[in-house]
């Protein structure tokens, strides 16, 4: 059983001190606690978006946050837009009211805490902009336009609230099964005597982990979480030695504007800015995807294209370096031992390497691929020098298309050496009948994303003249 | 009629237009909810309330049923576990037939069947203890399809109880509509076209899960406060649960986070669970659903297998229809007879047969029992004959638009396929309409022979549909087309309206406040329209079939026309004129004689109650008749209807198969739009839930879905907004509202309706469009990629 924590954090204006067991969800602190209930809970996995706060002016989903980690954070939450009395409503509230973008109102506050994320950085965002930014935010009633009219009213109202300062106190009595470690350097976590009768768990940015937590039994949360949230030693995004260096702790929300990664790993940029939503983006990071070991993971088929390595460190101190194709052993299990942390994946960078990402999914947002593509190619003028080609979702684990290189290399990006690809990859591939997508319609959407990807790759070749884009070593 | 007397008095009152009725006035509930001060169910808290859950069946068929609550008795924090065999009263849930129990008996139907339930100090300890129930019998045979449950040896489900008519061993229902002879008009049809459309379940995929608060209260009364459409229902499961008469049994809707017929007749379960524990534990309790156990075990939109037989004449108009509806009801009848009905008599769609058949009929299976949906079993048959028009139209050479053109109600003298000559049918004008909106004429090309290679660019096509939609509940459930209001006028000039309906983020209570407005010539600010009570209203019956703002807004306006007489006749007095002289002003009333005079409603109000006349007022409306022969399904179904046309324009992407569309207009005849924004925002929301219908939303079950591994069959494999994939922002289309307004003479300022039309008509009108560019029929919804790649792969078999 857990012990329960006393945390402060700053919260609408004012400052909470809240004490509960450390990983219940932020959310529940926010209803339960504090009985702030503007803050809803439609489905308490992050898909629906209802319970959207702001983490440090960042839209997030109060259900995936943990207790432990809003400690010395800003959180917003929509009664910090509840004037009190006559005051009048705010700007952005009252064009929401106006556009009749409230229908049954169980969305709107998360819809509002979204719509603030996306104007504090962008005051005049496009209707692009706008969907984007919602994307993580189901609305069952309006069909979303009168939202977005709504916020497109705006013009550069400043959106931020102003509340009154105001201390929050509360508590939640019961216990949990989950206690947590904050770790802030490796060297606490290599210095960790891992027990035995720990269910351990490292926690990062909680996407997946609060998700099992939550649900209760869909897969188990374990009873001992390693918080890594803090730990600085896994945010890095770097080039050393011709080899880009990338956190575990990086998010996808800044693979998606890093200028490294989109320089030189626009697979990964392209991957990045499609995963889940806004909010999903804000927390989730690399490391969590690689080691939550989802066949639908999209960090796999990319990082395989770029002839990634997985590099970790042990408690006791050891550490290994695995290709990111061997770390997973089946669905859900990596082959790192409990208490194995990673720390950064490594890349080779070159200028000369393109590479490309293709995502087949249900709809435009909030969509675990039926089947992704990645390719990275590195060309020598029209010439491929080196062809890595890999799928997600299209077996138990990645797969890297060994064949590919045999088609590939030593040719130009020929109609008839694609097509040898196309069938070498289906070859490799073993995609599943389920309910998300059919084999033959996996296995059709691979040939797509492979032709696709490859018109795209030969494009991108051709623009980058060899001048202009120096030969490293 | 006393109705239409009123409308006439209002329009001799009423010389310079409606004041309030017609505006986008802000509806007083938004304020409340984008502040985020709306209380939904799960955010009531009571001294010493206690949390309850529910124990599920993991398993789909079981009989010899057995719970062990031993260990579930022993978890920290749980007060008491409950099953059937705890229930003081009626052990069934009270609706059409009384075969759904409360909590299972004996046998469990279908996966997440309620076997018992925990009540707890926390939700949590509630929640862990239910995981702990342990449930067990011996697992009977499967039945997953309507097919399978038609077969002669299929294990029975559902039998029917003695006496009831046209129902059978696994049918909960059917029906015949008949009309002529269909069969040999089609001999002699020049062109005919057969065919079999199916469409899946489809989840509300309400924003709010479901959820009450039962709280016992001084003398031997009980209140329940939570997420519902009809608080009457709720008030007659609690009070059968219990036992006890409805007089002591309160039911107060909370803010109700979206419903779209899910919260019709399930709320009634939760509520009466939450009352049975309740009054058990005598602590307030509150049961709140968690998403997942929502989707496995609160109704969806009846899967449907629907047969369309249709024909035209050698000039290409329509002859003779036969259609047989089979509705897959799942485990209990729940609303099934009544949404079958809706099917049938829709079920021909808006044309001029001169022979009609239809068969329909609701079938029992092993899986989530089905019922109410925006729509209520016409999006099924709708998608059928719609899309069944397109490929009759093919076959007869003309363009769908021309075919409709040709063959759409267009004079008062078209009958409906139960035989009811329609009144006002603005049909033409709605296809008009939607169909400029996606530039129809520029847009439209001659399908495809063929699907277009892979990697070519995309594909353009426009599609479009006609509906008609019955409003209220028509013969069906005619002893429930009736409605009460209390309206009362307080001395400071502020009023106080209750209706039996409710408001479920439509619009109810602005659109009641403004007739209220409108009706008293007072200011839409001091309307303030009351939370469905079922101490203030008598039963009203529910809140579905675009009812409220005919039946209700009737109520209100026979109110306020009583306590308005009062008002008036002060207004007289003061201006010396005659009644017959007075104007509304939206503020009170003038003398038309005397333009200078003036007399503001607050002091209309103060002068009648110093004078002492009445100023409440509680009334009541019943629908105009309406009538169905069982024998031959003739009659006149239903008061009136909306006419309703979607056009769409859509692109694909002939690599991926998806969809996009890129227009669609949706025009609908509502009668009288009394907040113009709440109309275009039903239709906008309600034709991107048809998006959704069309485009992508089904929910798979173990058994009829592959599986990956040993999985029991039944099982409901996505149950969760990751899983069942509802449109998001980023999916929406541009969706044009058109509204139409043939004021309707029985409708309060001619209004009919709009809840339920905007979603009926959408999935036929974009499989048209998909038709039309890509050159394949696909026949089940959704039109998602790997339907529109079967399709491809039977026609280029077909081809071959
Ligand atoms: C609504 C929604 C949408 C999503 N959409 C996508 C999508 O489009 N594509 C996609 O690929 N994923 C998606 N995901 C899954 C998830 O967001 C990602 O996998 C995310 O990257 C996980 O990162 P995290 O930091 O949140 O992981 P956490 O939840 O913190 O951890 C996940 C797992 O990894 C372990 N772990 C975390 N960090 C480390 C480490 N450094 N070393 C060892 N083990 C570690 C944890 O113990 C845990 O088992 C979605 C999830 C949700 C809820
Ligand atoms: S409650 Fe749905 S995203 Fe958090
Ligand atoms: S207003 Fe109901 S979900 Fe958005």
């Amino acid at each position: 059983m857990s012990k329960r924590v006393t945390l402060s954090f700053k919260l609408n204006g004012g400052l909470a001190t809240v004490t509960a067991p450390p990983a219940v969800s932020l959310q529940r602190i926010l209803r339960e606690a504090l009985n702030l209930t503007g803050t809803k809970n439609g489905c308490g996995e992050g898909e629906c978006g209802a319970c959207t706060v702001l983490f440090d002016g960042v839209a997030v989903n109060s259900c995936l946050v943990p207790f432990c980690q809003v400690e010395g954070r800003t959180i917003v939450t929509i009664e910090a837009f509840d004037h009190s009395g006559d005051a009048p409503v705010h700007p952005l509230l009252h064009a929401l009211v106006t556009h009749g973008a409230v229908q049954c109102g169980f969305c709107t506050p998360g819809v509002v805490m979204s719509a603030v994320g996306l104007l504090n950085h962008n005051p005049n965002p496009t209707r692009d902009a706008i969907r984007e930014a919602l994307a993580g935010n189901l609305c069952r009633c309006t069909g979303y336009d009168a939202i977005f009219r709504a916020l497109q009213s705006l013009h550069s109202v400043s959106v931020m609230p102003v509340p009154r300062y105001r201390e929050y106190r509360g508590e939640i009595r019961e216990t949990d099964r989950v206690d947590v470690i904050p770790v802030k350097h490796l060297e606490e976590l290599k210095a960790l005597e891992v027990l035995d009768s720990w269910d351990l768990r490292f926690l990062a940015g909680g996407t997946d982990l609060m998700v099992s937590k939550n649900g209760q039994g869909k897969g188990s949360a374990g009873d001992m979480w390693i918080d890594l949230a803090r730990c600085a030693e896994l945010q890095h995004i770097r080039i050393v030695d011709g080899r880009m260096r990338i956190g575990s702790g990086v998010t996808w929300a800044e693979l998606t504007t890093d200028p490294h990664v989109r320089q030189y790993a626009p697979a990964l940029a392209q991957a990045a800015t499609q995963v889940g939503s806004a909010q999903i983006r804000a927390k989730g990071t690399l490391g969590g995807n690689l080691a939550n070991a989802s066949p639908a993971g999209d960090s796999f088929p990319v990082l395989a294209a770029l002839k990634t390595h997985v590099v970790t460190v042990n408690p006791g101190g050891g550490t290994r370096t695995i290709p990111v194709e061997e770390l997973v052993i089946r669905p859900g299990k990596t082959c790192l031992n409990s208490g194995e942390c990673i720390v950064e994946v490594i890349f080779p960078v070159d200028a000369r390497r393109v590479s490309g990402f293709f995502k087949s999914v249900p709809r435009c947002a909030q969509a675990l691929a039926k089947v992704s593509v990645a390719i990275g190619l590195t060309m020598d003028g029209n010439v491929v020098e080196e062809a890595r080609v890999a799928l997600g979702a299209a077996g138990p684990r990645v797969v890297l298309v060994e064949r590919a290189g045999h088609c590939l290399v030593g040719r130009a990006l020929s109609p008839d050496a694609v097509s040898e690809c196309v069938s070498a990859s289906i070859d490799a591939a073993a995609p599943i009948d389920d309910f998300r997508a059919t084999r033959d319609y996996r296995i059709r959407m691979i040939e797509v994303g492979i032709r696709r990807v490859m018109a795209s790759l030969s494009r991108q070749n051709q623009r980058s003249s060899p001048e202009s884009s120096p030969r490293p070593e | 009629m006393k109705n239409t007397m009123n409308q006439s008095e209002m329009k001799t009152s009423d010389g310079s237009g409606n004041k309030t009725v017609g505006r986008d006035v802000i509806r007083p509930d938004a304020l409340e909810k984008v502040r985020g001060r709306a209380r939904y169910a799960a955010d009531l808290r009571r001294p010493g309330m206690v949390y309850a859950a529910t124990a599920r069946s993991s398993v789909a068929s079981l009989t010899g049923l057995r719970v062990d609550s031993e260990d579930a008795e022993r978890m920290p924090g749980v007060l008491r576990v409950v099953t059937a065999a705890d229930i003081p009263g009626s052990t069934q849930v009270p609706l059409i037939y009384m075969d759904q129990p409360f909590l299972a008996i004996d046998r469990v139907r279908f996966h997440g069947e309620a076997v018992a339930l925990v009540v707890a100090e926390t939700m949590e300890q509630a929640r862990a203890a239910a995981a702990r129930v342990k449930i067990s019998g011996e697992p009977g045979d499967l039945v997953l399809t309507p097919e399978e449950a038609l077969a002669d040896d299929a294990p029975v489900i559902f039998s029917p109880p003695d006496g009831l008519r046209d129902a059978a061993r696994n049918v909960f229902k059917s029906y015949r509509i008949c009309r002529g002879n269909a069969r040999e008009a089609l001999e002699r049809s020049a062109f005919v076209i057969d065919r079999e459309y199916r469409t899946p379940h489809q989840e509300h995929a309400y924003l709010e899960p479901q959820g009450m608060l039962a709280e016992p209260m001084d003398g031997g009364c009980l209140h329940i406060y939570g997420s519902m459409q009809c608080p009457f229902y709720v008030q007659d499961a609690v009070a059968a649960i219990l036992g006890w008469p409805r007089s002591r049994i309160t039911v107060i809707q909370t803010a109700t986070g979206g419903a779209f017929g899910g919260k019709e007749d399930m709320p009634s379960i939760v509520a009466g669970h939450a009352a049975l524990l309740a009054w058990l534990t005598d602590r307030p309790v509150s049961l709140i659903y968690d998403r997942e156990e929502d989707f496995r075990a609160m109704s969806k939109r009846h899967p449907s297998i629907v047969r369309v037989i249709i024909g035209a004449d050698a000039r290409g108009h329509v002859t003779a229809a036969d259609v047989f509806v089979t509705l897959d009801g799942g485990a209990y009848a729940t609303l099934s007879p009544i949404v079958l009905w809706r099917s049938a008599v829709h079920a021909a769609g808006p044309y001029n047969w001169r022979d009609v058949s239809i068969h329909a009929q609701a079938v029992a299976t092993h899986t989530v029992p089905n019922g109410a949906f925006r729509g209520f079993g016409e999006p099924q048959v709708v998608f059928a004959v719609e899309s069944a028009m397109d490929e009759l139209a093919q076959r007869v050479g003309k363009d769908p638009l021309t075919f409709r053109r040709d063959n759409i109600f267009q004079y008062e003298t078209d009958q409906t396929a139960t035989g009811q000559t329609v009144t006002q049918p603005s049909l033409m004008e709605a296809l008009e309409k939607a169909t400029a909106a996606v530039a129809w004429d520029e847009n439209y090309h001659p399908p495809a022979d063929r699907p277009p290679d892979m990697m070519a660019s995309p594909v353009r096509g426009v599609g479009c549909s006609v509906s008609f939609y019955g409003v209220g509940l028509g013969a069906g459930g005619r002893k429930l087309a009736r409605a009460g209001a209390y309206v009362q006028v307080e001395v400071d000039g502020s009023v106080r309206v209750f209706i039996g309906n409710t408001e479920m983020g439509q619009g109810a209570r602005s659109v009641i406040g403004q007739i209220a407005a409108e009706t008293l010539s007072a200011p839409f600010e001091k309307i303030h329209v009351g939370r469905a009570d079922t101490s203030r209203v008598p039963d009203s019956g529910p809140t579905v079939a675009s009812r409220t703002t005919v039946m209700s807004g009737n109520a209100v306006m026979n109110a306020c026309m009583t306590i308005r007489a009062s008002l008036e006749t002060v207004a007289a007095e003061q201006f010396g004129c005659d009644r017959d002289a007075l104007m509304a002003t939206g503020d009170g009333f003038a003398c038309r004689l005397h333009p200078a005079t003036h007399m503001a409603f607050a002091d209309t109000v103060s002068h009648a109650a110093a004078a002492r006349l009445p100023l409440a007022s509680s009334s009541w409306f019943v629908s105009p008749p309406t009538s169905f022969e069982e024998a031959d399904g003739q009659g006149h179904a239903y008061m009136t209807y909306v006419w309703s046309a979607n056009a769409v324009a859509v692109e694909i992407d002939p690599g991926t198969l998806q969809v996009k569309i890129l227009k669609l207009a949706a025009a609908h005849d509502v009668g009288k739009a009394i907040n113009p924004r709440e109309v275009r925002g039903q239709i906008q929301g309600g034709a991107l839930q048809g998006v959704g219908f069309a485009l992508s939303e089904t929910i798979a079950y173990s058994g009829r879905t592959p599986t990956i591994g040993s999985m029991p069959g039944g099982r409901m494999l996505n149950p969760g907004f990751s899983g069942y994939i509802c449109p998001t922002a980023m999916d929406a289309p541009d969706i044009v509202p058109i509204v139409l307004e043939t004021a309707y003479d029985n409708g309060p300022y001619g209004a009919r309706g709009i809840g339920e039309p905007p979603l009926i008509g959408v999935a036929p009108a974009v499989a048209n469009a998909v038709a039309n560019a890509l050159g394949v029929r696909v026949r089940n919804l959704p039109l998602c990629p790997e339907h529109i790649l079967e399709a491809i792969q039977k026609q280029e078999i077909a081809h071959e």
